[in-house]
């Protein structure tokens, strides 16, 4: 199997100029095949070209304040965490992108996506046609729905561990 | 005597060469380069130092080994051990311990904070180094003025201005002070005496000013100030066994710098003593992260400069520099102190104030050879004329950082911060705290060598 047979079709993008808060009401109004909303989103500009990627790990790092990088976090205060999200609030879309956006080809492994997803940490790999034109998503999740069958059909007496 | 005489001649027998064009050439575009940033100073020094021995203006071994051409080892290796000392102690969590229970101390208020953190920047920055507190004390400080609600940015400008002042009052606490006590041999209680009581004295005008200007402006809420009163700084201390090694350790050092000069030890030796004691006392067996934390980059800054300078002392530039300095102010040593004091606190402001006090130490001791051609050794490098130079020369060139934003290493962080947490701090708006503290403090300084050297005697 290759990276085309398993990534997911992507239909709706966020623009850079858009608020923090528009950008998650979008977020949370996708839902994944399981139910959820989706966890991260390309990022389109006007000439239809990706310029980066949001992920919620992305919104959540633009809330803490940079000085709280040096173990200082343990002398927040009770609604220290609202109040940042205030004050970030006037953030846009483009100031908080992942702009080195990690790509894999369509006729990539599986094997290889993994491996890459795992050494570099991500979550979703967007997946790249032979004119490096985005054509698709990987998720981890459903790389892991794959292997945890493989485990359970492998296991003996027919699935019981 | 005899180095006293081949030096006193050669004063006078200055030969304006190719050598002597090619070590200017060298030195003054290499400042060019220094301070339009366009190369990174680093690389800038150390090939200029390259280009010095390639010419064959000083001899490799001229460079490596002389201690009237060469680098100050002195310098180089006393930096190195107050470096791995404090890459030791940085991540026991001392310093965030220290700034919560500040501001803990001062019940949060705004401004008893600001005085409270300005006196620990200062003393801190005269023990350690000057870049180390403000570098770790800055982020507290945007924390505890978001838990106040209040403006972060004079906090941190007052703190830079601080750790300049407080750096001036020993021989540890600034470069050029490093650099000043190494080529005039002066020790670290030389420093307590001369400068210390100076450096107090500009701390309590300080304090008053900031009560002048902030004490009315700085308000915040009382359930603001809770947030700050309940605060644990007990949760601040990572490993409190290394944290015990490394007050012991740099209290020995602290002892060992008070009585240097009795038991005739260079400072270096103490600094590496205890560099080598805290390695030792942490049982790491992989010392490569924390020699790594030196910070090389200003260590082969200072090489580079001293062949450089070194140079232009050979060739016979630092003597016609000294020669022109002593005619402008006809011999007059009060006089000559004031000038060196004043123009040195213009030049740190504008440019590093390093490469500034390397030119300036061997221009110092030229000057004293032409004044006093009888004279060597430490008669000639302490005579008690000359010392109001030395000392004027380190609070001109240390004061003289908080004259703008790119003045010292300190200003330069916390405006890089301020902008990281969202607080632009314009080289105006600096310059608004700091040109006035500078020019109080060097007028301050100017008043006390007056009164204490030329009034006193």
């Amino acid at each position: 199997m290759k990276a085309k047979d398993v990534m997911s079709p992507i239909k709706e993008y966020l623009a850079p100029g858009m608020s923090l808060c528009e950008a998650v009401t979008r977020m949370q109004g996708i839902k994944r095949t399981h139910g959820l909303p989706i966890k991260g989103m390309l990022v389109k500009d006007e000439q239809e070209t990706v310029i980066g990627m949001v992920s919620i790990k992305d919104i959540l790092r633009a809330v803490i304040p940079f000085y709280l990088s040096t173990d200082l976090a343990i002398f927040s205060w009770d609604n220290m965490l609202e109040e940042m999200t205030k004050r970030a609030s006037h953030k846009i879309v483009a100031d908080i992108m992942a702009r080195d956006l990690v790509t894999i080809d369509a006729d990539d492994s599986l094997m290889a996506c993994t491996d890459l997803m795992i050494k570099k940490g991500l979550q979703r790999l967007p997946v790249t046609d032979e004119n490096g034109d985005i054509v698709g998503m990987v998720y981890i999740r459903d790389i892991f729905d794959m292997v945890a069958e493989y485990l359970i059909k492998g296991g003996t007496n027919n699935g019981t561990c | 005597m005899e180095h006293a005489e081949a030096a006193g001649h050669a004063v006078h027998a200055v030969v304006m060469d190719s050598t002597f064009y090619m070590a200017c050439g060298i030195f003054f575009v290499a400042l060019a380069l220094i301070i339009s940033e366009k190369i990174h100073k680093t690389i800038v020094a150390l090939f200029g130092a390259s280009l010095v021995l390639v010419l064959k203006i000083l001899e490799q071994h001229e460079a490596f080994h002389l201690e009237e051409f060469g680098i100050d080892w002195n310098v180089i290796f006393l930096l190195i051990g107050m470096m791995t000392i404090i890459n030791i102690m940085r991540p026991t969590g001392l310093f965030e311990y220290i700034a919560i229970r500040s501001a803990k101390a001062g019940r949060g208020e705004p401004l008893r904070i600001m005085i409270i953190f300005a006196i620990i920047t200062a003393v801190l920055s005269a023990l350690l180094d000057n870049v180390t507190t403000v570098l770790l004390l800055a982020p507290v400080t945007l924390l505890i003025a978001d838990a106040l609600e209040v403006d972060p940015i004079p906090y941190l400008i007052v703190e830079a201005i601080a750790s300049n002042i407080g750096g001036t009052a020993t021989l540890i606490g600034d470069p050029p002070n490093i650099m000043i006590a190494s080529k005039a041999k002066l020790s670290f209680m030389d420093f307590v005496i001369h400068l210390t009581p100076a450096v107090i004295f500009m701390m309590f005008v300080l304090v008053l000013i900031l009560k002048l200007v902030f004490g009315k402006r700085l308000k915040t809420r009382d359930e603001l100030k809770e947030r700050i009163m309940q605060m644990d700084e007990r949760e601040a201390i990572k490993d409190p066994v290394m944290l015990t090694k490394s007050l012991v350790v740099l209290g020995i050092v602290l002892v060992g710098f008070i009585f240097h000069g009795v038991l005739h030890y260079e400072p270096a030796t103490i600094a590496l003593f205890g560099a080598g004691l805290l390695l030792l006392l942490t049982g790491t067996h992989e010392p490569h992260h924390i020699l790594a934390e030196v910070e090389w980059p200003v260590i082969f800054f200072f090489i580079g400069l001293f062949i450089m300078v070194g140079g232009l002392v050979k060739v016979g530039a630092i003597s016609m520099m000294s020669q022109k300095m002593l005619a402008l102010t006809h011999g007059n040593l009060f006089a000559t102190s004031m000038v060196i004091m004043w123009f040195s606190a213009i030049a740190s402001a504008v440019v590093d104030n390093i490469p500034y006090v390397a030119t300036m130490n061997p221009l110092v001791i030229d000057m004293a050879k032409e004044l006093w051609p009888g004279h060597s050794g430490m008669e000639l490098l302490q005579h008690p004329e000359l010392m109001p130079i030395w000392w004027s020369l380190a609070l001109g060139a240390c004061l003289g950082g908080n004259g703008s934003a790119i003045g010292a290493s300190a200003n330069v962080i916390v405006v890089g911060m301020a902008e990281k947490a969202g607080h632009k701090i314009s080289f105006l708006k600096f310059m608004a705290y700091g040109v006035p503290i500078m020019f109080i403090t060097v007028f301050i300084s100017m008043i006390y060598v007056w009164v204490r050297y030329y009034i006193l005697g």
